[in-house]
């Protein structure tokens, strides 16, 4: 007994990146996320008995994860979550790196302001490169509802990012 | 027809080998396609930048420690949620401002009866043939007052003009466009970047997936 703990617990650490890099897409502020993870993990290991071994772990944990935050917003009244810190991008050109963290700055502005719901399913398939059924998995949602929420996440990040796009064709004058 | 859903699932990976080498096909025939996927793709990259860029790894120790040793158990109010309240109320503020101000129009901007048909009745992704050239709706969305605009470029042989035009009282008015006289090089009559600029003063853009565009299409761009 004490060694399927153990197993658990070290199982648990091992996802403990991609279950940060997930609560920061949903919670938005590096507080938040990692109050959110630790509450996520409290909760795990206080129910660890409820946990079904023939589910993968990481499923249940996002799962877990998910209905914490969507308890949280609820809590505040649907209130939108915090603008994401923008990091500091390593760069030699210093117009680059202006570049760079505006849209750096966009794209998480953009990511920030979807709905919970686009916003998980994009956080597990494009930062965590879990496949649809995956995702649908974690969600607990049909596959066709991860590739309807996903395009239409993917099409609002997509209208604030430079590139090729439409919405941001526009470059100066050098 | 190449939606969103299965450009993103080619993206993903997530199709059959066959149904892969059909959609192959179809986005080779298609330009409009062929924009909207690498749309995707640059965005797919641009967060995923944005996440790396961060140390994802810091306190790991700390917390791969507590769970090691069992878990304390926490006070029940949480920090994240009075930090959202925060953020909810500083993001207030942001949102009330963004709301007294919408596209303006520019000077000597206009529409064609064929553009406004296509604005009217295209759907996103496909080409039409207007006076001069060509036009593709690239998308449609919604700004956070309500109202509806679409993004479109028109193609001649002289330019490429990229442009958005809103509904307003019944009527498709541009809301900005810049012309492109390279590829690499823009210039337009207002400020620099102006597109980004009006989707940011629309308070960002709520895309309409093709489902939602083709009702509105149906009710003549009548409120939903």
């Amino acid at each position: 007994m004490a060694d399927r703990v153990s197993e658990f617990r070290e199982e648990l650490v091992g996802l403990l990146p991609r279950l940060r890099k997930f609560a920061r897409a949903l919670a938005g502020s590096r507080d938040g996320a990692e109050d959110l993870l630790q509450s996520a993990i409290e909760r795990a290991l206080t129910r660890s008995t409820a946990y079904d071994e023939t589910r993968r772990l990481d499923s249940w944990m996002f799962k877990i994860m998910q209905n914490l935050w969507i308890d949280s917003r609820r809590a505040i009244a649907q209130a939108p979550i915090q603008d994401m810190e923008t990091p500091d991008v390593q760069g030699e050109d210093g117009r680059e790196i202006v570049e760079s963290r505006e849209e750096l700055r966009l794209v998480r502005e953009a990511f920030a302001q979807l709905p919970d719901e686009q916003r998980a399913v994009m956080a597990l398939v494009v930062l965590d490169g879990a496949s649809y059924a995956e995702a649908a998995a974690a969600l607990d949602i049909p596959i066709g509802t991860v590739m309807s929420r996903l395009a239409r996440a993917r099409a609002s990040v997509a209208t604030r990012v430079r590139g090729p796009a439409l919405l941001a064709p526009l470059r100066k004058h050098n | 027809m190449l939606n969103d859903e299965v450009l993103g699932a080619y993206i993903d990976d997530e199709l059959g080998p066959d149904q892969r080498g059909e959609v192959e096909r179809l986005i080779g025939e298609s330009p409009g396609a062929q924009m909207r996927l690498e749309r995707m793709r640059v965005g797919d990259a641009a967060l995923r930048r944005a996440f790396a860029a961060e140390s994802v790894g810091a306190g790991s120790d700390n917390v791969a420690e507590l769970v090691r040793r069992g878990w304390p158990s926490r006070p029940a109010t949480r920090m994240f949620w009075a930090g959202s309240a925060i953020a909810a109320a500083c993001l207030l503020g942001v949102i009330g401002g963004r709301l007294t101000q919408s596209p303006q129009l520019g000077p000597g901007m206009h529409l064609s009866p064929d553009m406004i048909a296509a604005l009217e009745y295209a759907p996103s992704g496909e080409s039409v043939a207007v006076s001069g050239g060509e036009m593709e709706v690239a998308l449609s969305f919604s700004g956070e007052s309500g109202e509806v605009c679409r993004q479109y470029r028109t193609t001649s042989s002289q330019q490429r003009v990229d442009a958005i035009a809103c509904r307003d009282s019944g009527a498709w008015r541009i809301a900005v466009q810049a012309v492109a006289v390279e590829s690499q090089a823009y210039r337009t009559a207002a400020a620099s970047d102006p597109i980004a600029a009006t989707v940011e003063r629309m308070g960002g853009a709520s895309v309409l997936d093709a489902d939602e565009e083709q009702t509105l299409i149906a009710n003549r761009w009548r409120a939903r």
